[in-house]
């Protein structure tokens, strides 16, 4: 039979001697080794005892009171507001739309009403709101729209308003710009405004192609361009033209088709070359040129027996169509 | 498990120097070695720590250089460990086989093996390798008896025992740095891993690693070591004959042995002579280089001699057909294999590294070296599948706790 093998004893093994040494008999490197290791056990131990510390507590609110959990701690109150603009908007205006309550906390602000107040205001293409807590402060980012045109709008019987078209089409009641510069910009005519349910109206269509021409016509032609009065849509829905009323011709019609958008440039090019050929030749005035007919373009003159100096020309106040004119 | 990957280190505290390793284990099975130093080594004799400060200097020297080249603190390591004190010895014993239909049970091969093991050793003294030999079921070898039918099962272990004290310095070497030294294996263990194939050791081989202070040797036979030992007479014992003899520096001795030294007397010409340094400066002078290669061969024939002796019946010319492959430093003197194929009366050659080794490391005396960590992974591999995973989450957590 066998003997138990438990009763057998086995012989010292040299897994049995003792690895530890003592620290005298350490090396510097094996000194610093050891210390790094303690350092690296103590913060395991500390990271897992405050886990453990933290699950308790969280445990033990849940158990007591589980509406705590979902309070958010204090807050500090807002410290400044950083306001930047890529327009003439300013930190007075930006004031009186936030209209923020004093002592507000940063936490508390509820940015998409924020943003929602200065979307309002149709010169503010996007706004970025971000809360800073490093320093408690709002960030307010504006990038502006920018006006091509201006129009007088009268709704109902209030006084005749200025309103300012930009290049996407919205129409808006401009803040901030100098009258100066507003001069400079031509008058819009020819559209029927139409009532959002926001207050406001609805987009013009055709303003990028006028932006484009108007763009292409400082650019190219600025003399003539100063010149420009009124742009005219009220041919846009129906032939693609626009007209164009100026000091020196009362009406120049642009072919604003799609596909020949990009040839406002062309355009420009033979209408500066018609007047100079008029000019050189001792021609009397133009009274209409039109480009919207392919490669012809039909001139009319004047008359200088009848003719009258042209005349600055102010459009009317665009209307409401009478079926919207409930506002 | 927090890494799939750790960085085990191969640390040879030897004579002459000392030579760190570090391979990169990954997920227990792939082994990359991404580091190496090392250092010449200083308070080491004949294997043993005789200044511990000066051997933890250059091993932590060493061991730092190696963890720069790896680029990372090594987790444990495998330390080779040999000397003068290192025995060895074989027991065996035999159980009947308990069941009644005679079927070898777990039970049986456990009683078996710890009783063979169970021998008591002198005071001072621990095991560093219990080396299982094959088991025999009524008289026949089997490599693996369990649900085999026999009714005596013979079990034997040659056992490798040295001084605690001298282990113990070994170790608090290593410990010394803050590492824990995860395997003690011999050195002629782990260099013999690494120059013989298994068919080789399956067949018969004696590998000799001759270093500096000692010389390592190991037996196979039938796939495992039979016969282990060492020698404490190395490389070093030829410089300090020709010192002697020639009433040089150990310097100049090494020297000359390096560049005339010779296992075998080849000079026939009694007149050759050979400078001592050859560049014409004051002091030097001529030996004849006959002398010189007397008194290497002479003592190379007395070192084999000396292990064919400490063989004793062990060794049989018949059963090690494969001959005697000879490694270390020791091993780079020309003829060398020649005496040895002399001396055991049977084929001598030298022994390289696998090929997968980089040429950086086909020294022959990285071979110990390169052996700790393929025989400590192999040793840790055959472990693996039998020990059972024990404590669980908390065995893992104390693991991620501890300190490295």
């Amino acid at each position: 039979m066998s003997l138990p093998a438990a009763n057998s004893p086995l012989s010292r093994s040299w897994k049995d001697i003792r690895q530890g040494v003592n620290p005298r008999a350490m090396s510097r490197e094996g000194r610093r080794r050891r210390i790094f290791a303690a350092a690296k056990f103590v913060t395991l131990c500390a990271v897992v005892a405050g886990a453990a510390w933290t699950g308790l507590e969280v445990y033990l609110t849940y158990e007591s009171n589980p509406a705590r959990l979902k309070d958010a701690g204090p807050s500090v109150p807002l410290k400044q507001v950083v306001f930047s603009a890529d327009g003439v908007l300013d930190r007075g205006w930006l004031g009186q739309t936030l209209a923020l309550p004093k002592g507000a906390s940063l936490m508390k602000l509820d940015l998409a009403a924020l943003e929602a107040r200065l979307l309002a205001s149709g010169q503010v293409q996007t706004v970025i709101l971000r809360r800073r807590f490093t320093d408690n402060t709002l960030v307010v980012t504006v990038q502006e729209r920018t006006p091509v045109a201006r129009l007088m709008v009268q709704v109902g019987e209030m006084s005749p308003r200025l309103l300012l078209a930009a290049r996407d089409g919205v129409v808006y009641e401009g803040t901030g710009y100098a009258p100066a510069a507003l001069d400079l910009l031509p008058w819009l005519d020819g559209v029927q405004l139409r009532r959002t349910q926001r207050r406001g109206f609805e987009p013009i269509a055709g303003m990028d192609r006028i932006a484009a021409l108007l763009t292409a016509a400082q650019g190219l032609v600025p003399d003539l361009c100063a010149g420009w009065q009124v742009v005219s849509l009220a041919r846009f829905a129906s032939d693609q033209e626009i007209i164009v009323r100026s000091r020196e011709i009362p009406e120049i019609i642009f072919d604003a088709r799609v596909d020949v958008r990009e040839d406002f440039p062309r355009q420009l090019a033979r209408l500066n070359h018609i007047v100079e050929f008029l000019h050189t030749r001792g021609a009397p005035p133009m009274q209409r040129v039109n480009f919207a007919l392919g490669s012809q373009v039909p001139v009319e003159l004047q008359d200088t027996a009848s003719s009258t100096p042209a005349r600055s020309v102010r459009p009317k106040p665009a209307s409401q169509p009478k079926q919207r004119s409930d506002f | 498990m927090i890494s799939k990957t750790r960085l085990i280190g191969a640390v040879e505290i030897g004579t002459s120097k000392v030579t760190v390793l570090v391979g990169e284990l990954t997920r227990g099975r792939t082994l990359n070695i991404v580091g190496f130093g090392s250092c010449q080594s200083r308070g080491v004799i004949k294997g043993s720590v005789v200044d511990y400060k000066e051997a933890s200097a250059c091993t932590h020297a060493a061991l730092r250089s190696a963890e720069e080249g790896a680029g990372a603190p090594v987790d444990a390591v495998y330390l080779a460990q040999t000397g003068g004190h290192l025995e060895g010895f074989y027991n065996e014993t035999a159980v009947n086989v308990n069941a009644a239909d005679n079927c070898v049970s777990a039970v049986d091969i456990d009683t078996a093996c710890r009783l063979a093991m169970a021998k008591e050793l002198p005071e001072g003294r621990a095991v560093v390798h219990h080396i299982r030999r094959p088991f025999r079921l009524d008289g026949r070898l089997v490599p693996d008896p369990e649900h085999l039918v026999g009714r005596r099962l013979e079990a034997g272990y040659w056992t490798v025992h040295g001084s605690e004290a001298k282990i113990g310095d070994h170790i608090h070497v290593i410990t010394g740095f803050n590492l824990r030294v995860d395997e003690l294996i011999l050195s002629s263990l782990a260099s013999g891993t690494m120059v013989t194939a298994p068919e080789e050791r399956q067949n018969g081989v004696l590998v000799l690693d001759i270093g500096c202070g000692t010389t390592d040797f190991v037996l196979y036979h039938d796939g495992v070591a039979y016969h282990t030992g060492v020698v404490p007479v190395g490389g070093d014992h030829f410089t300090n004959d020709l010192s002697l003899g020639l009433r040089l520096t150990r310097g100049q001795a090494e020297t000359l042995k390096l560049r005339y030294g010779s296992a075998t007397a080849r000079a026939k010409d009694k007149h050759e002579k050979v400078w001592l340094n050859g560049d014409f400066s004051i002091g030097d002078r001529q030996f004849p280089r006959q002398s010189i290669e007397q008194i290497t061969s002479s003592r190379a024939r007395e070192l084999l001699e000396v292990v064919r002796k400490k063989l004793g019946p062990a060794f049989v010319p018949e059963q090690t057909p494969v001959g005697v492959i000879l490694t270390g430093g020791g091993a780079k003197l020309p003829g060398i294999d020649e005496a040895a194929s002399k001396v055991f009366g049977v084929p001598g050659r030298l022994g390289g590294p696998p090929s997968w080794v980089s040429d950086e490391l086909r020294d022959p005396g990285f071979s110990t070296a390169l052996g700790l960590l393929y025989f400590g992974l192999s040793a840790q591999a055959e472990r693996a599948p039998g020990t059972r995973r024990s404590g669980g989450i908390f065995q893992s957590l104390k693991r991620i706790l501890a300190p490295s």
